[in-house]
């Protein structure tokens, strides 16, 4: 049985800031970096040696099982956001869900198949964008509800998507 | 006994693929391949089994199979599909007919087939 | 056996097709997990065209604004496999997928992901089954998405080492009542078509022979 100090890059495996998971093709557990087991709370000695569905049950019903398949029989590579899946049982430090992508992909080595799972933490991206939003809104809201003019908004379907104050005067 | 199969797909390929699995598992029985829906219709009632792919421009496999139905309540019928999603082998359990997955495997044709023919024995005065 | 390796026979057309649906059939069943809907995506024609021709196609009913999905592929084969929606048509999608609850502007946000990953899905379907059916191994690339009008996403103009045809396949999409219709482009150079014709050929005439006498 493999542990991580037998995959070749030992250190940078470890220093990387995304986590990185390396199934081999019965789909057990040969590679699990510090960055997993940081925010998943599950040591690699723990996990060493089982199948992912064993450590993260939830994930039998995700599409990351057909997903690491297909990488194995049919050599492709597959994103899985968490805009679409709902993945992982991650946490970041504070103790609040992680947001995460995961990218899988095959890797051969010269006489072995691999399935390697990179995981990255979208969290901040997710809530930069929702910030600023919500200043474009609050900026555009605070132009708009002083203006003397009524101004409404309408979207393709024709239906009046907001108005401002000004339009109760007309 | 050699029964008679109604195949209905619009592709020739894919008929090409089920009259090639025949002729491995069934060589003594024949074949009435047909391309669309009307044509189905019109040869119904010469068969005593029907295989029907799904996705056919116009009435589908399963609108097909339930027009079949109205007719012919107990002939065996099966949906070829390589869309195997719950609703639709849902709908096709719903209308009393089987489900056989494309890629078109050997095992798969041979086990519906053994089953149908069970079923027209035991209909079979 | 055909010499116009830029024309398909009726044969090879209806073997592609039929390969092309299982590929989307099993894209669209990935599809149906995430969605928790039906979702019916089919093929209805395939053709072997110019890049000029293909760049025109994608812009019918004059939608010069395009978003596409690529991902490169090879192996005996080689080339860059587009999904392309009409900009109006992506969100269209995208809505279909993530849900009704989200306003437009949520869409947009989401939209590059969302996209993104229903690409590689749907992609992914189509590449693998090319694969299995015609046993054999590809390789694949992560997606990335491309914005432009047809001269752009087929490269029209730019003098490149072959990379002259494009297998071109029209798609229909339904998902929760929605029709969405977008376009699926293999851009292939001659030696690769040319490969993929003899692989394609090989398959057929594998059905049509009598194998040796086995008993199932």
């Amino acid at each position: 049985m493999l542990d991580n100090t037998d995959l070749v890059f030992g250190p940078v495996f470890d220093t990387v800031d995304i986590g990185l998971v390396v199934l081999d093709a019965d789909g057990c557990i040969v590679g699990w970096n510090e960055w997993m087991a940081r925010v998943s709370l599950r040591q690699a000695p723990d996990v060493l040696g089982k199948s992912l569905l064993e450590v993260f049950p939830e994930v039998r019903h995700t599409r990351l099982p057909d997903v690491i398949n297909d990488s194995f029989y049919a050599g492709s590579s597959s994103i899985l956001t968490h805009t679409l899946n709902a993945l992982l049982p991650l946490q970041s430090e504070s103790g609040d869900p992680l947001l995460h992508n995961i990218v899988v992909r095959p890797v051969s080595s010269v006489c072995a198949k691999y399935c390697l799972l990179q995981i990255t933490d979208v969290t901040v991206a997710v809530t930069r964008e929702r910030v600023l939003r919500e200043r474009q809104n609050a900026r555009y809201h605070a132009i708009v509800d002083s203006a003397p003019d009524a101004i409404v908004t309408i979207d393709d379907n024709r239906n009046i998507q907001w108005v401002n104050g000004a339009v109760e005067h007309v | 006994m050699p029964y008679k199969v109604l195949v209905v797909d619009d592709s020739k390929l894919a008929r090409m693929v089920m009259a090639s699995a025949f002729r491995r598992i069934r060589p003594e029985w024949s074949l009435v391949e047909t391309t669309n829906a009307d044509e189905a219709l019109a040869a119904v009632s010469t068969v005593d089994i029907a295989l029907i792919d799904f996705n056919m421009p116009g009435t589908d496999g399963l609108e097909l199979v339930a027009r079949i139905r109205q007719s012919h309540p107990g002939m065996p019928v099966a949906v070829v599909s390589a869309n195997i999603q719950d609703e639709i082998v849902g709908r096709a359990r719903e209308l009393n007919a089987g489900f056989i997955p494309k890629p078109l495997t050997d095992e798969a044709l041979a086990a519906f087939l053994s089953g149908a023919m069970l079923r027209l024995k035991k209909a079979a005065p | 056996m055909t010499d116009d390796t830029d024309q398909l026979t009726d044969i090879e057309q209806d073997a592609l097709a039929e390969i092309a649906n299982m590929g989307v059939s099993r894209a669209a069943h990935s599809l149906r997990q995430m969605v928790g809907k039906e979702v019916l995506l089919s093929v209805p024609a395939v053709k072997i065209v110019t890049r000029q021709a293909a760049s025109k196609l994608v812009e019918r009913n004059n939608a010069k604004k395009l978003v596409a999905v690529m991902q490169s592929f090879d192996g005996p084969f080689a080339g860059r496999a587009l999904l392309i929606f009409p900009e109006s048509q992506s969100l269209e999608l995208v809505r279909s997928i993530v849900g009704d609850e989200h306003s437009l502007e949520d869409v947009i946000d989401l939209e590059h992901e969302a996209l993104a990953e229903t690409g590689n899905i749907i992609l992914n379907g189509c590449l693998a089954t090319i694969a299995n059916v015609l046993h054999r191994t590809m390789r694949m690339s992560l997606p990335s998405i491309i914005r432009g009008d047809g001269a752009k996403l087929f490269e029209v103009g730019e003098t490149n080492s072959g990379g002259q045809f494009v297998l071109f396949l029209y798609i229909d999409f339904s998902i929760k009542k929605r029709n969405v219709h977008g376009f699926i482009a293999l851009l292939m150079d001659l030696p690769s078509i040319a490969a993929l014709k003899d692989i394609v050929n090989d398959f057929i005439n594998g059905i049509e022979k009598q194998p040796s006498s086995h008993v199932g």
